[in-house]
């Protein structure tokens, strides 16, 4: 009587435990955490349900509540598991449970009393949960520290997969005080584990939940250092657009005046000396008078060359502030082909020196490019690519065959141009700086520091991005890819 | 008309410069194949152009900034007066919106400086000889 009172209460505490769960399963999102809250609670219920139908001690009786508990055990295992982060290997767990279950099933057909036939599938039930406890005991519960709630929790858990494994001995105990006593400790740890099992599923969450907010929070922080440097650069870049507007046309007139002047001082110069021939005195003029007017020519010659520098300065200035080029449809292939030609041509003549080439260029269909600007791209990559092998070479590695690598190939609908080379490489700190507008590696007169911070501009402004790989002293790769 | 004199306009506020061009015009000068007017602003260009002693002028080149009237205000009404006159405009704005301000006045080229000022001569040389004047420029 006492004992069929205890069972009706056990299994309403289940059944609304089971209830609570699917609350707050939906209450709180969904959580995986609840749904095996709900599946512990119903294998609870079911098997004190067929417990109290079928009545005590049968022996087919262990064999039918097998699978209830089993249900329980796995949630209860995997519940831990999930709040504990703990890795459980269910395919092991559940073949244990098989073998167990054939040693049961093997037991009845021997004719073994009620208690051989339950211990093993005892085993089968408590070894994940025992496993799992071990494993939160001996990681020191997760990764953060253990409160009294959750060594509550631990031990009472503990007790019940304890209480799982003599569950068989007490239920077959002709004595009904000891099977009294059973069930009232099984009252006991269920009401203790219906508060505890929410508060630390509910723990967990919190846990989680804060996890997510700090990883957001950080998250928006760092994209608010990324704008904010953005618009730092864009400021500085707004700030070097004015000037520049305003100062390139003060400096336009100028060089005008200088490099007319200049070419207008050679010719007046070759006019005098014709003069000066025509009039039989050239041969009166000295050696060093000769030597002198050559040194003249030399120097127009080279005021030219710096006034077209100069200008190519104040270009390459205004186009990183502007945004108007023109647009045209191409053929890819062919337009590389051109550019890369050309371009190589080019290098090979500043720096005097043959370069080996490795050119792909797959076909890859029309684009609508701004050709100019995309060409002084290319054409600035490959300068950096053969003045970077060659001054690897002329640091210490004179045996050095300058290739460059260029190809074009079609990454799914991206056109993708590589340019690559064996030369000096990138450090990790240029690396960081290198598309800063008037950052330059090279001497004084030999680069700008505006080709690479163009180079992203004009890319961008192709809806498209530049990466770049290099490993110090290998080489480097740059590729293009636009969309 | 082979022999004919070509009249060259020049407006530039810049004395560096219209002193720069008298200098690159010498010798065409000299030889009677160009006359040269140096003008420093764009009312005097008009004013001159406005007297019967320069009812020859087949050519202005003008600068588009300058104090009181800009370059485009002198081509516009050099235009709608005198439409048979080349015009070319020569700025230190490369800038597409002034390429694009300047044909639509009908300027026969626009010069971005700093050119080669042989480029100049070359240029009108050529334009001149398809309006049927053929003048001789020495070009370097």
């Amino acid at each position: 009587m006492v004992l069929n009172t205890l069972l009706i209460i056990l299994g309403t505490l289940q059944l609304i435990d089971v209830l609570i769960m699917i609350a707050l399963y939906y209450i709180f999102n969904q959580s995986p955490m609840y749904k095996y809250g709900i599946f512990l609670w119903l294998g609870m219920n079911l098997l004190f349900i067929s417990d109290y139908l079928l009545g005590p001690v049968s022996r087919l009786h262990p064999l039918f509540s097998f699978s209830f508990i089993l249900i329980t055990g796995f949630y209860l295992a995997k519940l831990l598991a999930s709040i504990y982060e703990i890795e459980l290997n269910f395919k092991k767990f559940l073949l244990l449970d098989i073998v167990c279950y054939s040693l049961a099933v093997l037991a009845y057909f021997m004719g073994l009393s009620f208690e051989w036939i339950a211990f093993p599938i005892s085993i089968g039930i408590v070894s994940p949960l025992i496993y799992s406890i071990y494993s939160t005991v001996k990681r020191r519960v997760g990764s953060y520290e253990t409160s009294a709630v959750e060594k509550a929790y631990i031990m009472i858990l503990l007790i019940w997969a304890i209480h799982f494994l003599d569950y068989p001995f007490l239920r077959s105990l002709s004595d009904e005080r000891v099977s009294i006593f059973g069930f009232s400790l099984a009252l006991f740890l269920t009401y203790c584990s219906s508060i505890l099992i929410p508060v630390v599923i509910n723990k967990k969450i919190h846990l989680n939940f804060q996890e997510y907010l700090n990883s957001k929070i950080l998250e928006k922080e760092r994209e608010l250092e990324r704008s904010k440097e953005q618009i730092w650069i864009s400021e500085k870049l707004a700030t070097v657009g004015t000037m520049t507007a305003g100062v390139a046309h003060e400096i336009k007139n100028p060089l005008f005046v200088i490099n007319n002047s200049v070419q207008l001082v050679e010719e007046l110069n070759d006019e005098i000396m014709d003069d000066l021939k025509q009039k039989g005195l050239k041969e009166q003029l000295s050696s060093s008078s000769i030597e002198l007017i050559r040194e003249v020519k030399e120097l127009t010659r080279r005021i030219q060359l710096n006034t077209d520098r100069v200008n190519e300065i104040v270009n390459d200035m205004l186009s990183l502030t502007q945004s108007d080029g023109d647009w045209d449809i191409v053929n890819m292939k062919q337009f590389v082909e051109d550019v890369v030609k050309e371009s190589l041509q080019v290098a090979e003549k500043k720096y005097d020196h043959p370069i080996i080439t490795n050119i792909d260029l797959r076909d890859v269909g029309l684009r609508r490019i701004m050709p100019e600007e995309l060409s002084h791209v290319i054409s600035n990559m490959i300068d950096n690519a053969v003045y970077s092998m060659l001054f690897k070479m002329k640091n210490g590695h004179k045996d050095l065959i300058p290739e460059l690598r260029v190809e074009l190939v079609d990454r799914e609908g991206q056109i993708a141009l590589v340019i690559g080379d064996n030369g000096e490489g990138i450090s990790k700190e240029v690396k960081e700086k290198m598309f800063d507008p008037f950052f330059t590696t090279k001497p004084t007169g030999e680069g700008t520091g505006l080709g690479l911070s163009l180079a992203t501009d004009i890319i961008k402004r192709h809806n498209g991005d530049i990466n770049v790989d290099s490993l110090d002293g290998e080489g480097t790769v740059f590729t293009i890819c636009i969309r | 008309m082979k022999g004919e004199r070509a009249h060259i306009l020049i407006v530039d506020d810049d004395q560096n410069i219209r002193n720069l061009l008298r200098l690159r015009f010498r010798k065409e000068v000299e030889n009677g194949d160009v006359v040269l007017t140096l003008c420093d602003s764009g009312q005097d260009a008009l004013e001159k152009l406005k007297n019967s002693e320069y009812k020859d002028v087949l050519v202005v080149l003008s600068d588009i900034n300058m104090p009181g009237m800009n370059g485009f205000d002198v081509i516009q009404q050099v235009k709608s007066e005198y439409n048979h006159i080349l015009t070319y405009l020569c700025s230190a704005y490369d800038r597409n919106d002034f390429k694009e301000k300047g044909y639509d006045l009908g300027i026969d080229h626009f010069f971005a400086k700093p050119i080669d000022i042989n480029k100049i001569k070359m240029k009108i040389q050529k334009d001149l000889e398809s309006m049927g004047v053929d003048v001789f420029f020495k070009t370097a």
